[in-house]
């Protein structure tokens, strides 16, 4: 049973995917915020109890071009509607641990109820529109498909 | 009779077996190749929650032409 798409892995030279990190996202400062509101969400693998196997890791799988085509619309739409002065995202592909991050959203806004609604925002709709699967797995060596409906 | 280069994400890449096929077909549409993969793979149809077309997500049917990606996907489950 082939378990990753050849689509799962682009090469070194392929620099197109700049929303798209493989394994776990690292911390990234944000440079010259200027003053105002800056939201930060992290999305970190949790070690659910799932039919008492625990959660050990999680392998992100993506459609590349689309993912990378849907996550850039998702930044460049929430920034326009709520105004922001910065708005980035980035999500994990391939294999991510327990307690590392697989979703990083930055917002900067002039105040602080647009950052946290812009914030809000864009991580539904990355949950509802970006081609990305969850095959989760359990520290017993099995896994599953995880279907979101949160 | 058309090649279709034909992507199975997720589930459904557990149901189809791999995750990339060529295909040789007499569907000159969207509706057509679905009916065709749906009777070759058992339970593929449920498994599938969205279509994309050349990585163009579609509602409706669509014609197809020789050569063409068209990648069916389980619900999204990214974060």
């Amino acid at each position: 049973m082939e378990t990753k798409s050849p689509l799962c892995h682009p090469s070194q030279e392929d620099k197109t995917y700049s929303h798209l990190v493989e394994g776990p996202i690292k911390d990234l400062a944000i440079e010259e915020i200027n003053g105002g509101a800056f939201v930060e969400f992290k999305g970190i693998i949790r070690a659910d109890l799932v039919k008492n196997q625990t959660v050990s890791h999680i392998d992100y799988e993506v459609y590349f071009p689309v993912a990378e085509a849907i996550l850039k619309q998702i930044e460049q739409e929430v920034l326009k509607q709520f105004e922001l002065r910065t708005c980035r995202i980035f999500h994990s592909y391939g294999t991510v641990k327990v307690g590392e991050c697989s979703l990083l959203v930055q917002v900067i806004s002039k105040h602080r109820k647009e950052a946290f609604k812009a914030c809000s925002e864009i991580v539904d709709r990355i949950k509802a529109e970006a081609p990305v699967w969850k095959q989760e797995f359990y520290t017993n060596q099995t896994y599953q498909w995880v279907h979101c409906n949160h | 009779m058309h090649t279709y280069s034909i992507l199975f994400f997720g589930a459904s890449k557990e149901i189809s077996k791999s995750s990339k096929i060529s295909l040789d077909s007499n569907a000159s549409d969207l509706n057509g190749l679905k009916a065709e993969l749906y009777a070759k793979f058992n339970s593929l149809e449920g498994s599938v929650n969205a279509i994309a077309v050349n990585q163009q997500i579609v509602q409706e049917n669509v014609p197809l032409k020789n050569g063409d990606e068209i990648a069916f996907m389980p619900p999204f489950s990214g974060g």
